[in-house]
């Protein structure tokens, strides 16, 4: 497979082939010449590096591609595959890189147990190798085992994930899932550390980007939510969680989006407003079966359950 | 008056001088007829020989009809007898018999001894004991456990009052089937029910008949219908016989079918072949196409850097 792969792959943005165009024999010979001298010499001199591996890279390419389109199950598939070339090719980089990628997609298609074992296949590869996990698989592992109801397991690996992470966006991502932990244990206090954590990550990047990350935004709107049902403001809690999945929507999370208008329908039945919840409940569920029926989503394992102990709207 | 009693002299004088063999003949009867007595009674005998004493510890549900003076037997002959019948204040019962010293060597621990009645049924109780085997009694104070034969009189009562019980629920559902099976025919006989009024009321049958009159009819109309059904079956034939045409026709075309699956197999060889082509074609003009988009010329700013392989974290949604 490699080797058909190297036959085939030309040498990297090689001047030679505008050159060899046939179609420059005609009227304007001189103005063809000095546009190809150009464009030869601008994209010419490429780097002849070591063969890449091009069926693992066909296969992680066209994995994210699916993801991208909304089609976890396939890009679940894609990503099983470049994890056996990866193992094939004994990269520990790769494995590591293409095991996470895996769990990522088998959540995406709500597979949370799938996803746990990836990501321990994953650490097993990489402990034969000698060679350590990082921040990401914690990240991922916490999210599978949230997900499977086991919280206790959830909170540590995501504490490990937000203390040894690089990545802003790790770090960020992990104080999100210590803060849904946290509500579903009704810790309104966690879930305000967990926020506060969020904040302070954003603020220590530097540079400052011009626009806040939707993607953060619509966590910490999450957050908020879910922190102001605990301390009993569902009316609150039903504005931000609305807010929440107005961003999902905009970033094409629509998984996300319809979790967030079930727990929006959720909070407005704890602030008396029936009729509110009624809709909001139909629109999360018009969503969800439109998204299953276009194959874009799987039923996830664990959407909107309630925190054990919710005060009562005051 | 001397002379009046002369004559009696001789007399009284003949009387006295007998008296003495008298009484000494009476008194050597009276002792014969003593010793013959107590020999006739074995009183001598079983002062010299005396019986042996067994106890014979009775069973808690009764004597058996045991009484004082009922016989032992050993082997089906006499050995002895009961002496004394006792009851304890505690329950227990016993009975103390003498049997003779010759059968004290056949009773053994072993032995069974049984109350039974001399006639099975009726008849005076006695104890049979059983020919021993094993270790000889102690006769200083002999034992033996006594069962009492089940009276086969009881035995038969308990068996007819068992077949009583039973054959009496038998007979009570019998009759409650027989008053059913009379309140049926009794209804049946009155047209009570489909099947009484069948019996009774003829209505039914009469309509059966009518019904087969009127299949009568139809079958007669069916008639004509059935006359189209020949010319039906020639064109049938024709059919099946164009049938056979084809099949004859297909049968010479099998002939190719082994090379047509071989050209499709060789053709469908080729397309994992293609499809690495098309799929190494594809990523050399994603690669093309990010070039293009780099250059100077067409607004961009140099070949961007290839994608990571890893996902970004923003992709874990919780």
């Amino acid at each position: 497979m490699r080797q058909a792969g190297r036959r085939t792959l030309p040498p990297d943005g090689s001047p030679s082939e505008p050159r060899r165009t046939p179609c420059l024999a005609g009227a304007a010979p001189l103005a063809c010449a000095a546009l190809l001298v150009a464009l030869g010499g601008c994209c010419g001199g490429g780097k002849s590096g070591p063969p890449a591996d091009t069926a693992l890279n066909t296969a992680v390419s066209s994995g994210r591609q699916s993801l991208i389109y909304g089609r976890p199950t396939q890009s679940a598939e894609q990503y099983g595959r470049a994890f056996t070339l990866a193992l094939a090719r004994d990269d520990a980089a790769a494995i590591g890189d293409v095991g996470f990628d895996l769990a990522v997609a088998r959540l995406a298609a709500g597979d949370p147990r799938g996803a746990l074992q990836s990501v321990q296949r994953t650490r097993a590869a990489l402990a034969l190798r000698d060679t350590p996990g990082f921040a990401e698989l914690d990240l991922v592992q916490a999210v599978a085992l949230h997900q499977l109801g086991r919280d206790g397991e959830a909170d540590s690996f995501a504490a490990r994930a937000e203390q040894t992470a690089g990545d802003p966006q790790t770090r960020a991502k992990a104080a999100t899932v210590r803060g849904l932990v946290a509500y579903h244990r009704g810790d309104a206090g966690a879930v305000r550390q967990a926020l506060a954590r969020i904040d302070a990550t954003e603020a220590g990047i530097r540079p400052k980007p011009k626009t806040p990350n939707p993607d953060w935004q619509a966590d910490r709107a999450e957050l908020a939510a879910r922190l102001a049902l605990l301390e009993g403001r569902p009316e609150e809690a039903v504005e931000l969680a609305l807010q929440s999945a107005d961003i999902r929507r905009l970033q094409l999370q629509y998984r996300g989006m319809d979790s967030m208008l079930e727990f929006a329908a959720y909070a407005a039945e704890r602030a008396g407003r029936p009729d509110q919840a009624a809709d909001l409940r139909a629109q999360a569920n018009e969503s969800l079966h439109a998204q299953q029926a276009t194959g874009t989503t799987q039923p996830a394992a664990r959407r909107h359950p309630a925190p054990p102990a919710t005060p009562a709207p005051k | 008056m001397l002379q009046k009693r002369r004559p009696d002299e001789p007399r009284r004088l003949l009387r006295l001088r007998h008296t003495d063999q008298w009484v000494g003949a009476l008194v050597i009867l009276a002792l014969v007829v003593f010793f013959g007595a107590i020999f006739d009674a074995g009183v001598i005998r079983r002062f010299f020989n005396p019986d042996l004493t067994l106890h014979l510890v009775l069973p808690k549900s009764g004597f058996g009809g045991l009484t004082n003076g009922a016989d032992i037997d050993l082997l089906g002959t006499h050995a002895g007898n009961v002496k004394e019948v006792q009851l304890n204040p505690d329950g227990s019962m016993y009975a103390i018999a003498d049997v003779s010293r010759q059968s004290g060597n056949f009773i053994r621990r072993d032995s069974k001894a049984t109350v039974r009645r001399r006639y099975g049924v009726a008849g005076a109780a006695y104890v049979d004991i059983t020919r021993g085997t094993g270790a000889p009694l102690d006769w200083t104070y002999a034992v033996l456990p006594v069962i009492v034969e089940p009276n086969p009189a009881d035995t038969i009562v308990a068996t007819l009052n068992k077949v009583r019980d039973e054959l009496l629920p038998t007979l009570a559902h019998a009759l409650h089937a027989m008053a059913t099976i009379d309140t049926l025919v009794t209804d049946l006989k009155q047209g009570q029910g489909s099947a009484g009024r069948l019996l009774v009321d003829d209505t039914l049958i009469r309509k059966a008949e009518d019904t087969v009159g009127l299949l009568k009819a139809q079958i007669a109309k069916l008639a004509p219908i059935l006359d189209h059904v020949t010319p039906l079956l020639d064109q049938s034939h024709v059919i099946l016989g164009n049938v056979r045409s084809a099949t004859a026709d297909l049968k010479r075309a099998t002939p190719q079918l082994p090379v047509i699956a071989h050209n499709a197999a060789e053709a469908t060889a080729n397309l994992p072949a293609l499809l690495t082509q098309a799929q190494a074609s594809t990523e050399e003009l994603q690669k093309l196409l990010a070039q293009l988009r780099g250059l100077w010329i067409l607004g961009g700013s140099g070949t961007p850097p290839p994608a990571p392989r890893r996902l970004p974290s923003q992709e874990v949604h919780p």
